[in-house]
């Protein structure tokens, strides 16, 4: 692999380009050689591009990224596969409380504060469901933090709405990780500390999100597509166990051999500092259960001089799991350090300061990761951070360590979840409005038929002059649904255009907004047109389904309801109504 | 002679230029759906070095449409 420092980083547009170029070589039907599904609480899909772009330049040749249908988490969960397909090997899971909780946010900020616990009790259960998914799952799920709210009504310069919402989120964090505690193998993408890392006026685009629920700008969708990557390349890439140091001019400033104790920069000022600070980070690392190793070319009296007087060393030997100290090849020294920890050399991170060196080990052994020391001193101490190397993205014991208080909460919350699908499902309280449209309604009608492209049996096009044309007619009836449930009312999202003939009634149209998919409003839906057929005296339903590029998802849809496919008429469905006919599931309350 | 504007709608789209004229529109084009026209906005506003106000984007209902408001915007050789 080589020095990894000194490659230069693209621009999320160049990233694009690259992901478009390799889009349209790829074959059409090719399954990919890694498959990852996201699914958001908003419109992710330029992720793909950044962490497509990365996984390439990872290795990868043909990484497959897929998105679930916008705000369709709690289902992905319950069925990752019918979501995502069926080699999905990685589950992202991105998501905000002002999506997810869009109408008790809402409701917590106009001081509601029964809303705060609502979203509370919400946020667990949607743990509950990410490790009940990551404990039944084969692919890895990866999972992230709640950011900050912010954005539309809520100005952070406002102490009230800072402090209450700082407030919330601070207790959604933690409602979150306690959910996460028995899911030791969820990865985290932490979107919230990305956020700040960011900046969040740097972050949001206030214009991509009013059109199309799309949050962030291009830069931070590059640094969540390298997130992605990471965590993907990571599943594949064995973990660093152990960092290997040079001494001079890394872990000190200077040659110890020609500038004697007293003439090595290591203390409190510059460039000291940045040595100083670079052995700070080691510690840390070691505390976490990476070894440490010297591999330098030195006399080794003068560098255990080193270690035990200067006033300055932060690192004792008592850190250093192994050494070699002498002048042979640091190939050598690399092989032999492998040798007596019982670990691969791919398991070994490199550093040092002289290309020539790197460019020795990494010769002998190309598994090797190696780190130069930068030019620029002061950016040593990111020198091991900025690798993504030691990056862990699990929680560890430690951090689950929690106050007695704050367990009996959690318990308190696991109590009201783990729910399986049926339960879950019940839980969300759907309520569906099936009505007859109204001329208030014409407008949302007609933009639904233009606009919807998945979940859509026909999808005939119309204008409103043609929509108003429809409603007065009394051969058709136009019919909406509007559906809501505990986390919100989704306005109208399903519509249908029915002819009725004189022993025949046909669906022209029948469309729903991907909002709302996943829950069986459909089944709620048809139902409801079913019994007004017959409630007409019609014996006979009629569907069609013609089949787009993007409507794939509906092709069995009638058939799935029980309507007959016409032996002489391909994508011609019948249903005898004196036979049967739907019925609205259980955890539905359908209203007219 | 290679129009830049088309060239752009043929990269987001994921089409040849010869599919595409000045009167493809959402309501033409199958591609041309809202995620298309996110990835759209923002190839045009890097291309052309340009910032769009939602007015601007809604008013780019076709490639002429979207030549017009550009072209309103002092946009050179469009």
């Amino acid at each position: 692999m080589g020095a990894e420092s000194g490659s230069v980083p693209r621009t999320p547009r160049e990233h694009q380009r690259r992901w478009l170029q390799h889009r349209k070589q790829r074959e059409t039907e090719s399954r990919g050689d890694v498959s990852v599904g996201v699914a958001a609480s908003f419109t992710a899909e330029p992720v793909e591009a950044q962490a497509g772009a990365l996984l390439l330049d990872a290795g990868f040749t043909d990484p497959q990224i897929h998105f679930a249908d916008y705000n369709q988490l709690h289902q992905v969960c319950l069925d990752p596969t019918a979501m995502l397909g069926e080699d999905v090997e990685v589950v992202v899971l991105l998501w905000r409380i002002e999506d997810v909780f869009e109408q008790p946010l809402a409701r917590y900020l106009a001081g509601d504060d029964a809303a705060g616990t609502e979203i509370l009790d919400g946020v667990a259960e949607l743990a509950s469901l990410v490790a009940n998914l990551d404990s039944t799952s084969k692919a890895t799920t990866c999972a992230s933090t709640p950011p900050h709210p912010g954005g539309w009504g809520i100005d952070l310069r406002d102490v009230v709405t800072s402090l209450r919402v700082g407030r919330l989120h601070r207790e959604a964090v933690s409602a979150w990780l306690d959910g996460l505690a028995s899911a030791p193998f969820v990865e985290i993408v932490d979107l919230d500390a990305l956020q700040r890392l960011a900046g969040e006026s740097q972050v949001f685009d206030t214009q991509k999100w009013a059109m199309y629920r799309q949050p962030y700008r291009g830069d931070f969708w590059l640094e969540l597509g390298a997130q992605i990557a990471e965590v993907v390349v990571r599943r594949t890439t064995p973990p660093p166990k152990c960092i290997v140091l040079d001494c001079d001019n890394t872990l000190w400033g200077g040659i110890v051999g020609e500038d004697g104790l007293g003439g090595l920069q290591l203390g409190d000022t510059f460039p000291g500092r940045a040595f100083q600070a670079f052995q700070h980070e080691l510690q840390t690392l070691k505390s976490r259960g990476f070894m440490l190793a010297l591999a330098t070319k030195n006399s080794e009296a003068e560098v255990l001089d080193v270690f035990e007087r200067h006033e300055g060393m932060v690192l004792t030997l008592a850190d250093i799991a192994t050494r070699q100290i002498h002048w042979q090849p640091k190939s050598e020294s690399i092989r032999a350090i492998a040798a007596e920890l019982n670990i691969g050399v791919d398991s070994l991170v490199f550093v040092d300061d002289s290309p020539f060196e790197i460019a020795e080990v990494s010769a002998a052994f190309p598994e090797l990761r190696c780190l130069q020391v930068p030019e620029e001193l002061a950016e040593l101490p990111f020198l091991l951070s900025e690798s993504g190397l030691f990056r862990r993205v699990r929680i560890s014991g430690e951090d689950r360590q929690r106050t007695e208080m704050m367990q009996s909460e959690a318990k308190r919350r696991t109590q009201l979840k783990t729910m399986d699908r049926p339960q879950f499902l019940a839980s969300l309280e759907l309520r569906v409005i099936f009505s007859s449209v109204s001329d208030d309604h014409v407008t949302r009608v007609a933009q639904l038929t233009n606009k919807t492209n998945q979940f859509n049996v026909t999808t005939i096009r119309r204008d409103e002059s043609q929509i108003r044309q429809l409603v007065q007619s009394p051969a058709h009836d136009v019919w909406a649904i509007q559906v809501s449930d505990r986390f919100g009312d989704y306005g109208i999202v399903g519509v249908a255009i029915v002819d009725h003939g004189a022993d025949a009634s046909t669906i022209d149209t029948f469309l729903m907004s991907c909002r709302v998919l996943g829950r069986g409003v459909e089944t709620a839906f048809l139902t409801a047109i079913a019994d007004d057929a017959v409630a007409r005296g019609v014996t006979s339903l009629v569907g069609h389904y013609e089949a787009t590029r993007k409507n794939g998802q509906v092709a069995t849809f009638y058939a799935d309801h029980g309507f007959e496919a016409d032996s002489a008429f391909p994508g011609l469905f019948r249903l005898d109504l004196r036979e049967g006919r739907p019925q609205t599931p259980a955890h539905i309350t359908l209203a007219r | 002679m290679a129009d830049p504007l088309l060239e752009i709608f043929a990269e987001g789209l994921g089409l040849s230029t010869d599919v595409l004229n000045e009167e493809s529109s959402p309501d033409t084009v199958e591609e041309w759906d809202s995620l298309a026209a996110m990835n759209l906005v923002t190839l045009i506003e890097d291309s052309f070095d340009v910032s769009l106000s939602t007015r601007d984007i809604m008013k780019m209902r076709s490639i002429a449409l979207a030549r017009s408001v550009l072209k309103a915007k002092g946009v050179a050789g469009i």
